[in-house]
């Protein structure tokens, strides 16, 4: 596994409204690391997601992403080695095949290998049952399980997850935990979940990070 | 029976037997109806669109602009219109004055800033989150754009129900630019306008029914879309 970082962080602070909501001194995340931010509602996690999305500019710091500073070259390229399932995510008005297809159709990836890929993760995340149905139909278990579908599949090598545990059922877990360990020890995926679910996270990783008021307390 | 009885009597008889002037009339006013809320939309919708999905310095003053726009009556449009396409007009050399094209460039400038601006808020009430995830999905900004326009669909089409609601029950453009010729520009609105003024009531309250049940039609479409999709 290499070592390289996925994310360096330096400085980093952002605000809302003038109250400062994040202030990381410094933080390495490394290439192929599982990563977890844990901490209370409110500590800042899910602003570090939006900002290592690429989503959210911060007041002020860097993020070097692969080595290159994030901040100042947010463009479509960099962000195509990034995938963020929201917290609370959205599907797309159209069938699970469709929306797990999205990105492989953005991403310009032949048909053929678009049906391949889309068959073997509905295979995996056990969808086959409702792999036609629209996404509208589909219970909250199903559809975080196709919302992790639709980021695994583009196979990125980041994948940032905000509280994936939230809408899951007790089916559900055992099945994102085996996929995204899948990630991460075949391709050397690089994972980072902001979560409060510290049972989920310690039995994916040793890497936790404590969050509370936006300040790293334990790393 | 008193006058009124008996020409809404009569009025039922000539839409029961298909009176070969109402169904001219009628098929006249869903052509440049149709015609202008199908150009309108294709220019309204992707304006909408993409004032909704931009930001940029005076986003707040064309919206305002638009939405004034909106308050323009119709009388005003199809003379603004008449200036441009009379024969000393900028476009008189198209001697498009009185026809149909004209009825249909007026009512398609008098539907844009309708459509446009009911485009705009249906795309701006989108989840934000669609455009994250679609961004975060590897999505470009035309394909962002698309795929949030494609979540508010529902709200799209019935913009342009709304327009053609809007056009199919105005007056002043096609008077002014159609000239009312019967057969070839005269509209239910215009024929209505005509008919009263002749007093006669009959074909007036005839073709006044159609317009109603049109209305009611378009009502009915716009709620059927909105609920099957909400």
């Amino acid at each position: 596994m290499s070592m390289a970082s996925a994310y360096r962080i330096r400085s980093l602070t952002h605000s809302f409204d003038g109250r400062v909501v994040l202030d990381i001194p410094m933080l390495d995340i490394s290439s192929g690391q599982i990563c977890a931010f844990v901490g209370p509602n409110g500590c800042g996690k899910t602003t570090l997601l939006s900002i290592l999305a690429l989503l959210l500019q911060p007041v002020s710091g860097s993020v070097f992403l692969y080595g290159v500073d994030a901040v100042r070259h947010r463009d479509r390229e960099l962000r195509k080695k990034v995938t963020l399932v929201h917290q609370k995510p959205v599907l797309f008005s159209t069938t699970v095949r469709t929306n797990i297809a999205y990105g492989l159709h953005a991403a310009g990836v032949p048909a053929r290998e678009i049906r391949r890929r889309v068959r073997a993760i509905i295979e995996e995340t056990r969808l086959t049952n409702v792999a036609d149905a629209l996404s509208r139909k589909l219970s909250g278990g199903e559809a975080q399980r196709v919302v992790l579908a639709r980021a695994l599949v583009l196979e990125t090598p980041i994948v940032l997850l905000d509280e994936p545990t939230n809408s899951l059922d007790d089916a559900s877990r055992p099945i994102l935990r085996d996929l995204l360990l899948k990630a991460n020890r075949t391709r050397g995926a690089t994972i980072v979940i902001a979560t409060h679910d510290t049972n989920f996270v310690s039995s994916l990783t040793e890497r936790i990070v404590r969050l509370e008021g936006g300040k790293i307390t334990d790393a | 029976m008193n006058d009124l009885g008996l020409a809404f009597k009569e009025a039922i008889r000539l839409i029961f037997t298909a009176d070969p002037e109402i169904t001219t009339i009628v098929w006249a006013s869903l052509r440049f109806s149709l015609c202008s809320t199908v150009i309108a939309s294709l220019i309204g919708i992707p304006a909408g669109v993409a004032l909704a999905s931009s930001q940029f310095r005076f986003k707040k003053l064309v919206e305002d602009i638009l939405n004034t726009t909106l308050a323009i009556p119709t009388v005003v449009i199809g003379l603004f219109a008449y200036t441009l396409l009379f024969s000393q007009g900028p476009l008189g050399r198209f001697q498009l004055l009185f026809s149909p094209a004209a009825i249909i460039i007026g009512q398609t400038v008098l539907i844009v800033p309708l459509i446009a601006s009911l485009a705009c808020s249906a795309v701006s009430l989108v989840n934000p989150v669609v455009r994250e995830t679609a961004l975060t999905l590897g999505a470009g900004s035309f394909r962002t754009t698309t795929t949030i326009a494609a979540e508010a669909h529902a709200a799209l089409l019935v913009a342009c129900i709304t327009g053609f609601g809007r056009v199919i029950g105005e007056v002043g453009i096609s008077l002014i630019l159609g000239g009312n010729i019967l057969g070839y520009t005269r509209t239910i609105t215009t024929a209505i306008s005509l008919q009263t003024s002749r007093g006669e009531f009959a074909l007036g309250l005839a073709l006044g029914i159609v317009l109603i049940c049109a209305a009611f039609i378009v009502n009915i479409m716009a709620r059927r879309i909105g609920r099957r999709h909400s």
